[in-house]
């Protein structure tokens, strides 16, 4: 009973973060998927929206008499439109030239090489930005419901589940579910698609490509500020915390099935409970080789990942 | 309807297409028939602006769209199918012809535009929830053909719509093509290699060898001066 009760404990957070990864891996593939470039700053705009949720907390705590935690939110729901914008200023500024139809037609590889210096570029000029700003010291929203647990089961078997990483898995779902269904449903979402799609012939239905493009960038930087506000409540920022996921997310939208939004999120699940529960049978240090051992054999057996198909892209 | 005066446009600095000139009446099913790699596909690109133009003109309806961005044309009425037919394969058929909506004014009916291809096309309503990518070739040139329909254009660039289709299938895809133009009186432009098809529904024809126009007119005039086995066979 007593390994059962372990495994479950182990088990609920590991799902918690597993949610998290899922939304941050949708996220990217958002960029990934709908506009075919490799992001690597997409790791500073987690760290980006991190601290934009402690600096506004603390901001907002000095004159409001709120709960930090729901302060946090507050910081949460704020980080989207400001990132969003920002996202979209830092497309039209940077990446457009580097993306979309003026390389789709004119390079032989799509742009590839010069959106890998861009983007690598806007990484590490972030990091030292961060660095400047706010000291290498990690910092994060402390409050009392993130320390708080509702205790469930019996006597018997009982676990104990953190109310804030609750809250916060909450949330993140529901981003993703939200998100999922303006892809589907909308009119934008559908121009988005398509744009993606076959973006020449998105063109010849008159459907602006690069403007598109510049939604999603922008909409996958909203989307992971606001999952970085609420990760703070549980995780210390410092300027290098976004690199430190970068890697492990990409396995996961590569596991989902490139391109596929949904799959992304599967695929962050999944990788997310895998690192998490990796620390019960190897040490803390090499959780993430079991992630691409488990990575890599899964890719041996279905190399389109969860959801992407097989047929060749014509 | 349209008019290019000199259009030079190409790949690279190469151009291939030199000094073309060509005008589309209301009403015409112009035929543009030539060899593979005579410039068919980069005359279609450089008039919905897919490919930028190194020189000359192209006019519209009265607008020089030359300088316009290549996903304004649609909203004046400019629908290209392109070659390879390029439907949006991740989507289902029913978006792929609702985004052929995407410049349709807020007068007209989407739905009413899309009774009208599905009457075209009756396989097409069968499949609409089917994604296209997974479709017969023949069927995905029906989604491209009805996507392009769905903006309600006034001049249709088709690029080569028989590419890879069985015979059964191109006879099936001309027929639409002229029932387009005969019945409903919408301006066609047809870039062919096949010649019989092409012939049979066209009106007026223009034939293109090696980026340069060779000859141009009405059908008969046209298979009589003997411009097409030239064209083709270098006699």
């Amino acid at each position: 009973m007593a390994d059962i009760e372990a495994f479950l404990q182990q088990l609920v957070p590991a799902i918690a973060m597993g949610c998290v990864y899922g939304a941050l891996c949708a996220a990217l593939s958002l960029v990934f998927g709908i506009m075919r470039v490799v992001n690597f700053a997409q790791g500073e705009f987690i760290t980006a929206g991190m601290y934009f949720g402690v600096m506004l907390v603390l901001f907002l705590a000095s004159f409001l008499q709120f709960n930090s935690f729901a302060l946090a939110l507050v910081a949460a729901i704020l980080a989207f439109p400001v990132f969003f914008c920002f996202g979209v200023f830092l497309h039209k500024m940077l990446l457009s030239h580097v993306s979309g139809m003026k390389v789709i037609e004119t390079t032989r590889d799509g742009g590839h090489q010069a959106q890998l210096i861009v983007t690598l570029g806007i990484s590490l000029l972030l990091q030292n930005v961060f660095l400047m700003m706010f000291g290498s010291r990690p910092q994060s929203i402390t409050s009392d419901i993130s320390s708080q647990a509702w205790a469930l089961g019996t006597n018997d078997l009982m676990i104990f589940v953190n109310k804030g990483r609750v809250i916060v898995t909450i949330i993140v779902v529901a981003v993703v579910f939200l998100m999922y269904q303006f892809l589907r449903k909308t009119d934008l979402g559908a121009r988005m698609r398509g744009a993606a799609d076959k973006p020449t012939a998105a063109t010849y239905v008159g459907i602006d490509v690069d403007r598109h493009y510049g939604i999603a960038f922008g909409l996958s930087c909203g989307i992971t500020a606001l999952v970085g506000v609420l990760m703070a409540t549980f995780y210390p920022v410092g300027p290098f915390v976004g690199f430190e996921f970068i890697i492990v997310l990409y396995a996961g939208v590569v596991l989902g099935g490139m391109g596929s939004f949904i799959g992304a999120f599967w695929g962050g699940l999944t990788i997310g409970v895998i690192q998490q529960m990796a620390s019960l049978i190897v040490p803390l240090q090499l959780q993430n080789v079991l992630v691409f051992l488990i990575f890599l054999t899964l890719l041996v057996l279905r190399p389109q990942g969860f959801f992407g198909n097989n047929a060749a892209r014509l | 309807m349209l008019t290019c005066d000199n259009l030079s446009a190409g790949y690279g600095g190469a151009d291939a297409i030199r000094d073309v000139s060509l005008r589309v009446d209301a009403g015409d099913i112009l035929g543009v028939v030539g060899p593979n790699g005579a410039g068919k596909t980069t005359l279609l690109r450089a008039i919905s602006g897919s490919l930028q133009i190194a020189k000359g003109k192209v006019v519209f309806n009265g607008t020089d769209i030359t300088a316009m961005a290549p996903h304004r044309r649609p909203g004046l009425g400019l629908a290209h199918v392109p070659e390879g037919r390029q439907v949006f394969g991740e989507l289902t058929v029913a978006e792929n012809l609702s985004l052929g909506a995407t410049t349709l004014p807020a007068g007209k009916s989407r739905e009413e535009r899309l009774a009208f291809v599905y009457d075209l096309f009756p396989r097409l309503a069968e499949r609409r929830g089917q994604l296209a990518g997974t479709m017969s070739g023949g069927e995905q040139q029906m989604v491209a053909i009805g996507r392009g329909l769905m903006m309600d254009p006034k001049l249709l660039l088709l690029d080569e719509p028989s590419m890879g289709l069985a015979p059964k299938i191109v006879t099936e895809i001309f027929a639409s093509i002229v029932k387009l133009g005969r019945t409903f009186g919408l301006t066609v432009l047809i870039a062919e290699q096949r010649l019989s098809e092409t012939l049979a529904s066209c009106n007026k024809c223009v034939v293109i060898a090696s980026g340069q126009i060779t000859a141009s007119g009405e059908r008969e005039a046209i298979v009589r001066s003997g411009a097409i086995e030239e064209a083709y066979f270098g006699t």
